[in-house]
Formats: structure tokens, sequence, C-alpha cells
């Protein structure tokens, strides 16, 4: 027995080191590109975000001065605010028109599917089918489908996106009307997975329409409806599609976010060196809020 | 009657439903739900209708809703102009390589953290993760490694593998591929291997056939999300137009089209998406698990 054993084992290990190394090698072209396309872009971002950068190429080490030209200009901080602005709008906006739609919707006796495939539509379309579709929406003379329908009651024509103090609310209205489908079916399959049993025994119990919310809908929606919050938090914070396509960044800066004027600086201005500064910071920014998405996301699936 | 008395679930139920106050409510809620619908539904509709509309028309005050005429010709004029097949045909390009690398790279390496797990691959699972969760620095960086791809120093701008290589670094994707070959029980992969087969060959042979529903789920969500880029298919391929490209163009006024053709070329552009979900509305709404991706 023991001879056999001693034997087996060189056999066993080679055996072991070739399933490794063949399952090592099923890995290698996916760490390879991980590496190349996630990884290393951020490592070699941070870094150049330090260097002069010609035409994409980085030149020389130059310290802070990169940050320095971004802190320095004076319309940095108005961007900055316009960035948290949006979070601020989609906030109000977007995060619990979807949360409503699924709560709402699961209480639908008839009528369930229409309704579902009716909101869910806009989700589908491109994002910059909707971008388009919104600056027709918007269109400041009576083309526009809001003018058109603010002329039935004589009101009217708006100038919509022109307006510096409305654009930003009008931009997230266009984003939340893409968005809030795909949200609202998360939401709808977390209610749809509440326990039966759970209702026939706050039914027993004599709990109503409150009692029921209390103890049985807003508990189980709570995890997720977390997770979503900082989801939206992070995703909107990086704003580019729709201020990029439907407004420039204007009227007069109103509606510029970071990530749009990290895309000008490098794409537009050819300075990348100062585009990789403004997206550092906001990369700074983000990562605590990934960490409580994190902490957030284990505390759920505990 | 008999129409509140099924209802057993969500926050009102047929016992409450027996009141006044709360078939109110329930009413309220079903007319929400019903603007709701509208808001959602009339822009795609007012924006197919006004393409058919003259400038004249679109300009009127007050603007009709429906067009005088409709003209089908008008369609083929502005799908000429902005020569849309062409797009069409670069975009299916696109798709077509994404989902090669998305099976190829993202679901092999799935596959690997799933049923192979060579040892160490936990320090994979957890790079993984970390690659979805972290937000990403841009798209600078990234376009400076496609400028001069580092481990080969060729330029591949202009090229399609780009926007082919990226898809194969997609960490949410390889979370479902692992998720989905999960539920395959470990005995078919220990059988095949049995059989002679190597890992690739059950990958290819007994594990692909069995995650059909999530590749096909997967597939489309891909082909919608390529049929609305542009940001990324504008800076890598400058010299190729995909539908988005096309759409971004036009709103740059790049194509000589008025108003009016402009709606239609929008209209055109969602076809297939729409399309897409009319064939696949349950694969697409029935969604993806997100429950299970994490590390």
């Amino acid at each position: 027995m023991k001879l056999k054993g001693n034997k087996t084992i060189p056999n066993n290990l080679l055996r072991s080191i070739s399933t490794n190394l063949s399952g090592w090698m099923l890995l290698l072209p996916g760490m390879f590109l991980f590496f190349y396309i996630i990884w290393r872009p951020i490592f070699i971002g941070i870094t150049y975000s330090f260097f002069d950068i010609k035409g994409f190429t980085p030149i020389k080490f130059i310290g802070l001065q990169n940050y320095k030209y971004v802190l320095s200009d004076t319309q940095f901080l108005r961007t900055l605010k316009n960035t948290v602005s949006y979070v601020f709008w989609s906030m109000i906006i977007g995060f619990p028109l979807p949360i409503l739609c699924a709560i709402m919707l699961n209480e639908m006796i008839g009528f369930k599917q229409y309704f579902k495939i009716s909101l869910y539509l806009p989700h589908i379309m491109p994002t910059i089918a909707v971008s388009v579709l919104w600056i027709n929406i918007y269109a400041p003379d009576g083309a526009g489908l809001l003018n058109m329908l603010m002329q039935r009651f004589s009101l009217g024509p708006y100038q919509w996106l022109m307006n510096e103090k409305s654009v930003i609310p009008l931009l997230i209205v266009s984003s939340t009307w893409k968005g809030f489908g795909g949200t609202m079916l998360y939401y709808f399959a977390a209610i749809q997975s509440v326990n039966t049993e759970l209702y026939e025994a706050t039914r027993i119990d004599g709990c109503g329409f409150w009692g029921r919310a209390r103890y049985v809908i807003i508990p189980h929606m709570t995890p997720i409806i977390l997770l979503m919050l900082i989801r939206q938090i992070i995703g909107v914070f990086q704003t580019l599609d729709a201020p990029m396509v439907m407004t420039s960044g204007g009227p007069n800066g109103a509606s510029m976010t970071l990530a749009l004027t990290a895309y000008n600086l490098a794409f537009r201005y050819g300075r990348a060196g100062e585009a990789l500064a403004v997206n550092f910071i906001t990369f700074l920014l983000l990562i605590g809020l990934t960490f409580v998405y994190y902490g957030a996301e284990k505390k759920v699936s505990e | 009657m008999s129409y509140y008395d099924k209802k057993s679930n969500g926050l009102l139920n047929w016992m409450d439903l027996k009141s006044h106050r709360y078939r109110v409510l329930y009413w309220v809620m079903f007319v929400l739900l019903f603007l709701l619908t509208i808001l959602c539904v009339l822009p795609m509709i007012w924006s197919a209708l006004s393409g058919f509309k003259s400038v004249d028309e679109m300009l009127a005050v007050p603007q009709k809703f429906f067009p005088k005429e409709i003209h089908l010709s008008k369609a083929i004029d502005a799908w000429n102009v902005v020569k849309m097949h062409e797009g069409m045909i670069n975009t299916f390009i696109i798709i077509a390589g994404v989902i090669f690398f998305d099976i190829g790279v993202n679901g092999i390496t799935g596959f690997a953290l799933s049923k192979v797990r060579p040892a160490g691959s936990k320090v994979i699972d957890k790079l993984v993760f970390w690659s979805m969760m972290l937000p990403g620095m841009s798209m600078v960086p990234l376009y400076m490694t496609f400028v001069d791809f580092t481990p080969l120093h060729i330029n591949l701008l202009g090229t399609f593998w780009p926007l082919w290589i990226c898809a194969g670094a997609n960490a949410f994707n390889v979370f479902l591929f692992r998720n989905a070959i999960n539920a395959i029980p470990m005995s078919y992969f220990e059988a095949a291997k049995l059989d002679g087969c190597s890992n690739l060959g059950a990958f290819v042979r007994i594990i692909l056939p069995l995650i059909k529903p999530t590749i096909m789920v997967l597939m489309i969500f891909s082909a919608m999300g390529e049929w609305g880029a542009y940001l990324w298919p504008m800076l890598v391929i400058p010299n190729v137009d995909t539908v988005g490209v096309k759409l971004y163009k036009m709103t740059n006024s790049q194509y000589p089209l008025t108003m009016d053709s402009r709606m239609l070329v929008l209209s055109m552009s969602m076809l297939i998406p729409i399309v897409l979900f009319a064939l696949f509305s349950k694969q697409i709404m029935g969604g993806l698990d997100m429950s299970g991706v994490k590390g």
C-alpha cells in the first residue's frame, strides 16, 4: 500500500500541475485583455496626468502643472458644481420614479404586460437616438413637441435648453426617460420575489395598506434601492453623452460636466495631460463612493 | 366584484379593495401608469410622424400632430442621403466581432473561474470583481493604448480591433457567464473530461450549448449597445461611420437634410432595436440575473 501510494504521489503531482497549467492557459487571454484594457489604462492614466503630453505621447514629467492649469481655470469650480447639480436633479427626478412605477405596476390586476412593455420601450432606444429625439422635443421654435403642446394652451414658445437655469433638469428628464424602465425592472423583480406567505400573514395580523408597506415592501426593497442609489450617483457623476450631443455644455457653460471638460481637453484642444488631471480628480471623488457601494453590496448579499 | 377577488399580493389585497377608498387609490395608480406609458410612447410616434411633415407643417402654429400625407419615397431619399445601409453594415461587423470576443474571452474566463478553477484562480476572481467596481479612468489612456498598442507596438486606430478587443474585457459579462456555468452540474464537465475532452473542447461542446439562453440575452444586449454607440467608434475608427456616428454627425448638420428628414432618419435608426425587442421581448425583459454578480 505504502509503496503504491509513494509511487502515485509524483503522478498526482504531475497531473495536478498539468491541469492547473491548462486551466491557466484558459485564463490567459482574458487576463491579457483585462490588463491592457482596464488595469493598465488606470495606471498610465494616473501617471501621465503628471506628464506633459504632446499628441498622446508623454514627453516629460512636469509635476503638478496639469493640475494647476485645470484648477486655476475659473470654469473648473463651476463645472464641478454643475456636475453635482446633475446628481442632485437625478436624485429628485430619476431616482424615485422607477421605485414608484415598480410598486404601482405590482398592484395592477390587468394590463400588467402592456404597462411593463410600454414603460420599458424607451430603454431599448440607442443613447444617441434618445439625445437626437429630445433635441427635437425641446426645439426652441414651434417645431418642438413641447412647444407644440404648449401652444395648445397658448403658452410659449419657450427656450427650454437655451435657458441656463432649466438646462440641467431638462437634460436629466431626457436621460430619465431613457433609463427608468430598465431600473424599474430590477425593482419589480425585487418586489415579485417577496414571499407570498408574508402578505397572507399581514392580512391575518390585520395589517392594512400602510402595514404592508412598512413591514413587507419597504424592508424588502431597501437593499436594492441602496445599491441603485449609489450606482446612479456614480453613473450620473460621469455624464457625458447628453450635454455633449444636446447642448455642447451650453448655454454659456451652464450644462458643462467634468467628463465633457476632459473629453474636450483631450480630443478637441489637444491637452491630454490636463484631461487626465480632470479624470483623476473625478476618479478620486468616485472611488470613495465605490467603497460605500462595495460595503452596501456585501451587506445585501448577507 | 370578481375583478378584484384574485388579488392576494401587493400593497392592496381583495379585502382592501372592498372599500371605496382603496378602489379609488387603485384606479388613481392605474391612470398614473397609463399617463406614464403615453409619455414613453408618444415622443417616438411623434418623431416618426413628424418625419413625413413638410418644414412648413412643422413650423405651423399650431402644429398638427398628424402629417397631411405620408410619402414613403421621402423616407427612401433621407435613407440615401445618410447612406444608412453603409452605417448598418459597419455596425453589424462591429456587433459580430463584439459577440465573438464576448463569448471567446469573457465566456472562457467565466468558464475557467467556474469549472476548471486552477490553483490561485481566486485571485483572478477578485481582480475581475474590482475591474467591475472601479469607476475607470476615461477614454484618454485607453485611446493612448490603441494609438500604440503596447504589446505589439502597432497603431490600431482606423481598424475595428479596438472595438472588438474592448468587448473581451467586460467584467460584468465574465460574472454573468460564470454564474450561468455555475448552474451546470460539475459532473457534466467531469464526464466530458473522462471521455477525453480538453478544457476547450468541453467548453465548446458541453458548456456553450447548455448556456444558450444567457448567450442569447448577451448577444441581444451587445447588439443594442453597439447600435447606439458613437463616442468610442468616432474616436477609434474616424474613417468608418456606424449608425450611431451617422446620427451624431446629423446633429452637427453634416448632412444636407431638412428638419423633417432628420426626424425620419432618427426613426429609421430605431427600427432594428424595435424589431429585436419585438422578437425577443421575453428574453430582454426577463433580463439578466444581477443578484449573483459579486466576487
